[in-house]
């Protein structure tokens, strides 16, 4: 090729920009592709994961670990209580292995939000349209037909108790009760987006390049003006691409976004407010059987101590039901014969404590996550625990297994209350999470948020966030509502002000 | 096919162009100075016994512990004998002896494709991961050699320009190697000033270069790549050493070293095939500057002076020039003629033509992948290929089936009772396990890993036997202690290895239908 031919190609290059690349595809990454590719914009969605059918989906856990979640779900949060995390890397995120389960952000949270991190046009109303909107999109309802027996005894602790209590709508219209939420829904009930938004987004024009995984923003001045990406081949090779683009929304989720955006140079208030919900899980055994592991999640969630504790039903299996008595197994172990009469529960409390996003200097630059419980997380674990043990024993439980080292078992309240009192032993406790959030949050407070109002990157003209990370802090519900209709909100933000300016 | 070739050396047009005129203008100044009649006498006078056909040997050790290397860096991707190894790095070294412009580096990366069927791409990465080793031995071997022996001034200061050269290429071959993500993020900075192209060739470099350590799986695998290294040098060095005595030079392998070491940079410059000329320049300058002062180097108060006297011995006389070069010649011919007819007969062996090698070599550049195509605005930079072997931290074998089954049964305890579904369940969950822990951060993989060693250390020291061979009782009792005992580290390792194999083995379908039928009968 001559230099001439060369210069010309070179110009060609130049103008090959996407309009709008979108990293990530869970629920902020696919409701911006959606949004943006209905108003006409060209969308470009990068996406780390593979893109599977349901066909692969509902495999066993210890198949569908290696398929979709992010490191073979390992992903410890280290601290002095090290606490088990989970999230997806496929197309359609960690929507692929939720339960479904939707919330609206609750308006207690909304006025905090605004008078903490300055919030604007942050009010009920203006989100209730974005709400109604992601709900119809997942066709969000409440169950229609009879609770599933880990439900109804739950509902009969609840009762005796006198707690209040809800019914947790979910994004699974026609759920036929496969068990199968965590290892993607083989049925197409639950609406990961993988099966409702981005085959929506892609009848609008977005494109959705999988096996993508972006290694650096690439940014000049106060300008991101590409990424750089590693693209996986179906043979297994890897292609490092450059991508330039006028736009860019960040929507890896909230371990992958501060851990990108920091390995790019952009630290400002990036993955310093890492918050999270720590759960604390419950086996409980009844008389009667239960068959938990043919069920759904159980559906209610007590809401009498919400926002600090809230209490709900937790996947059960049988691998997950041996994981649950692995703290005093030599004790528990014999228990695994009657899993019949089982199913098993959580206590989550909405953290107060400190954490951290950062990328890790060696390997890949792989996300390290880091959250130091604190005092008050702790009681409320222990509080949590309490209420929690004397609600399923009420409820007709013989015996209570809780994820704490040398507390096998609780088989009378008064063992149960204890813990209303005392705190339990930080070294004793087995804790998970599935939520995190706040890494970057969002307002017009420079002084604790990464980026404004509408997610555009503080000292960036086109960068922008939308996932779990924009949340400004723990919101104490499951988020994913909450993220797809701040997300849609900024994203038509993001359109109102192109057209202003004429593009 | 050769199309493909001429289109290679046209390429590199200016480079071989380069080389030529480089070694025609070493060849007319040595021809002018030399005195013919003092080399006719070096020869003549020259012991050849046993000196050349020692020389001769150690050179072809050194060949061969060239093979063990390469085949070490690609173990975990193919299946590759020592001997095929040595072949296929003595078919390099013959091209470069034949062919113009280093194409025997080409060649050497087509024919490890071809014999081993990695894709070209990762045989070039791997080839050039084995010159940027040799290239950091010699830097290391010229600056320690030189600072040992005294030498004469303007070599002093090319060692102390190597001793540079090594200060700052070390740590970014360290940071290539440690921090892939660091790199390309530093890649890309510094290159992104200079426009898309010269940003796009920074990051494919970074990128081919960290996928080429890659190979170099573990801590261990590196070190013993980098001590295999030092000794086919160090080997290198005692060949040149072996030819002083035939010209009554006294033998020095510490000298030896540095002549060697700073002839092998010496022909990085461009020359003919075969360094015609620059070999024996270098080769035979250096030698001079080594034995033309008597003293000590800079390291020499720091050696016993015996060790001292062997490999350096104080009795040195100057070499003159017309020596040296009679020296240079026959140290040539060694390697050029061993390793040629070596190559030569390989390629014969194995039917590879040159043509054939160059054309593989040339289609191993980045390739538009078709998946891509459909997304116009994405630029290829470069592409690697697949990892064949799962990368994995911990090994499953015998150890982790046994530590699974002795954490999963509970003394007393039988989940499964018909012994082949039993056996065939731990063994996958002792697999799951592996993977699991695998995929941990790599941190938390090196404290599990120094956990577990630890952990296996003890076992043995305190029952004089390794855990697997252990009865089950037993095992269930170590178990036990560390499991659920007073120490809380012990505790720590093993929480999550217990959850991870109760997961693995509770999910298995043997498991579940024989606790299924349990609870019926």
């Amino acid at each position: 090729m001559s230099g001439t031919q060369e210069k010309r190609r070179e110009r060609e290059r130049e103008r090959e920009r996407e309009q709008v690349l979108i990293i990530g595809s869970g629920a902020g990454g696919a409701t911006v592709a959606y949004t943006l590719a209905e108003h006409g914009f060209e969308v470009l969605v990068l996406e780390e994961g593979q893109r599977h059918t349901l066909d692969s989906y509902g495999q066993p856990p210890t198949k569908a670990m290696n398929l979709l979640y992010r490191n073979r779900g390992m992903m410890p949060i280290m601290g002095s209580v090290p606490i088990g995390y989970v999230e997806g890397r496929c197309l359609g995120g960690s929507t692929e292995i939720n339960s479904g389960f939707w919330h609206r952000l609750p308006p207690e949270f909304l006025l905090r939000w605004q008078a903490r991190f300055g919030l604007h046009d942050f009010s009920l109303e203006s989100l209730e349209e974005h709400f109604d909107w992601a709900e119809a999109k997942l066709l969000v309802q409440g169950r229609n037909g009879e609770w599933p027996k880990s439900t109804q005894v739950f509902h009969r602790g609840i009762e005796a108790m006198r707690w209040s209590s809800q019914e947790v709508k979910r994004a699974a219209s026609g759920c036929v009760n496969t068990n199968a939420c965590a290892t993607g829904c083989p049925k197409g009930a639950k609406q990961g987006v993988s099966v409702s938004l981005i085959p929506q987004a892609e009848a609008k024009g977005a494109r959705f390049l999988t096996g993508a995984k972006v290694k650096l923003i690439l940014k000049s001045g106060g300008k991101a003006t590409g990424v750089l990406a590693d693209v996986v081949g179906a043979d297994g090779s890897a292609s490092l691409v450059r991508i330039d683009a006028d736009h860019i929304f960040v929507c890896a989720g909230p371990t992958q976004t501060p851990a990108l955006l920091r390995k790019s140079g952009i630290r400002e208030h990036i993955g310093d407010t890492f918050q999270i919900h720590p759960m604390l899980k419950v086996t409980a055994l009844f008389d009667e059987e239960i068959n938990a592991q043919n069920s759904v999640m159980p559906l209610l969630q007590v809401k009498e101590f919400w926002p600090d504790i809230s209490m709900g039903g937790s996947f059960f299996s049988v691998g997950h039901l041996s994981v649950n008595l692995a703290d005093n197994w030599l004790e528990t172990s014999k228990s695994i014969r009657q899993y019949r009469n089982m199913a098993s529960y959580y206590v989550g409390v909405r953290g107060t404590g400190h954490g951290t996003v950062r990328p890790s200097l060696s390997s890949d630059g792989e996300a390290k996550l880091k959250y130091e419980l604190s005092d008050v997380d702790i009681r409320h674990l222990s509080q949590g625990l309490a209420r929690l043990s004397t609600l399923l024993l009420r409820a007709g439980a013989k015996e209570v297994y809780p994820c704490v080292f040398g507390l096998p078992k609780i088989n009378a309240e008064l063992e149960a209350v204890r813990w209303l009192d005392e705190s339990l032993p930080r070294s004793a406790l087995s804790l998970t999470t599935v939520h995190g959030f706040s890494t970057c949050p969002i307002g017009e407070r420079p002084e604790r948020c990464a980026a404004d109002s509408f997610g555009k990157v503080h000292g960036f003209k086109n960068l922008y966030l939308a996932d779990a990370s924009m949340l400004p802090d723990s919101p104490g519900i499951n988020p994913q509502g909450t993220i797809m209709a701040i997300a849609r909100r900024n994203a038509l933000n993001f359109v109102e002000n192109r057209q202003a300016k004429g593009e | 096919m050769a199309s493909n070739l001429t289109k290679i050396i046209k390429s590199r047009g200016t480079v071989v162009f380069l080389g030529l005129a480089v070694s025609a203008a070493l060849l007319i100044m040595t021809a002018r100075t030399i005195r013919w009649n003092v080399v006719y006498d070096a020869f003549a006078t020259a012991v050849w016994l046993p000196w050349i056909p020692l020389a001769v040997a150690t050179y072809t050790v050194g060949m061969l512990l060239r093979g063990l290397r390469l085949q070490k860096l690609v173990e975990s991707e193919a299946n590759l004998t020592v001997a095929t190894a040595s072949n296929i790095i003595a078919v390099g070294y013959a091209v470069n002896n034949i062919l113009p412009a280093r194409l025997g580096e080409f060649a050497r990366a087509g024919m490890l494709a071809e014999r081993t069927g990695l894709p070209y791409a990762l045989a070039l990465t791997v080839t050039f991961l084995e010159r940027l080793l040799d290239g950091l031995t010699i830097l290391t071997l010229f600056v320690l050699a030189s600072f040992i022996t005294p030498t004469q001034s303007w070599m002093t200061s090319a060692s102390q320009i190597a001793a540079l050269i090594f200060a700052m290429v070390l740590p970014c071959v360290l940071v290539l190697a440690i921090f892939p993500q660091l790199s390309l993020s530093l890649a890309s900075q510094l290159s992104h000033p200079f426009g898309r192209n010269l940003h796009h060739k920074a990051l494919a470099l970074t990128t081919q270069v960290t996928r080429g350590f890659g190979c170099l799986r573990s801590g261990a695998s590196a070190l013993l790549v980098l001590m295999l290294s030092f000794l086919i040098w160090g080997i290198e060095g005692l060949m040149f050493a072996l030819v002083l005595p035939c010209f009554q030079i006294v033998f020095s392998p510490v000298k030896a070293l540095a002549v060697m070491a700073f002839t092998n940079l010496g022909i990085l410059v461009p020359s003919t095939p075969g360094y015609l000329a620059v070999y024996h320049k270098c080769c035979a300058e250096a030698l001079q500057a080594v034995t033309s002062k008597q003293g000590a180097g800079l390291l020499t108060p720091f050696i016993p002076s015996q060790l001292l006297e062997t490999i350096m011995p104080f009795s040195t006389t100057a070499v003159e020039a017309d020596t040296a070069l009679s020296y240079a010649v026959v140290v040539h011919l060694i390697f050029y003629a061993t390793v040629t007819i070596w190559g030569v007969i390989a390629m014969a062996r194995y039917g590879v033509e040159l043509g054939t090698t160059a054309a593989l070599a040339w289609e191993a550049k980045p390739l538009p992948r078709q998946d891509l195509e459909k997304f116009a605005d994405v630029a290829l930079i470069t592409s690697t290929p697949r990892i064949k072997s799962e990368t994995l931290c911990f090994q499953p074998s015998l150890f982790w089936t046994k530590l699974a089954e002795a954490m999963i049964m509970p003394p007393g305890e039988i989940f499964l009772k018909e012994e082949d579904k039993q056996k065939q369940a731990l063994e996958d969950s002792a697999l799951f396990l592996c993977r699991e822990v695998s995929s941990l951060p790599r941190k938390l993989c090196t404290m599990l890993k120094i956990g577990i060693i630890g952990f296996r250390t003890i076992v043995v020291l305190t029952n004089f036997n390794a855990f697997e061979n252990l009865s089950l009782a037993k095992r269930q009792a170590i178990v036990k202690a560390w499991s659920f005992g007073k120490i809380g580290l012990t505790r720590k390792l093993f929480k999550p290895l217990r959850s991870i194999a109760l997961l693995a083995y509770f999910e298995d379908e043997g498991v579940q239908s024989a606790l299924q039928a349990e609870r019926q009968a």
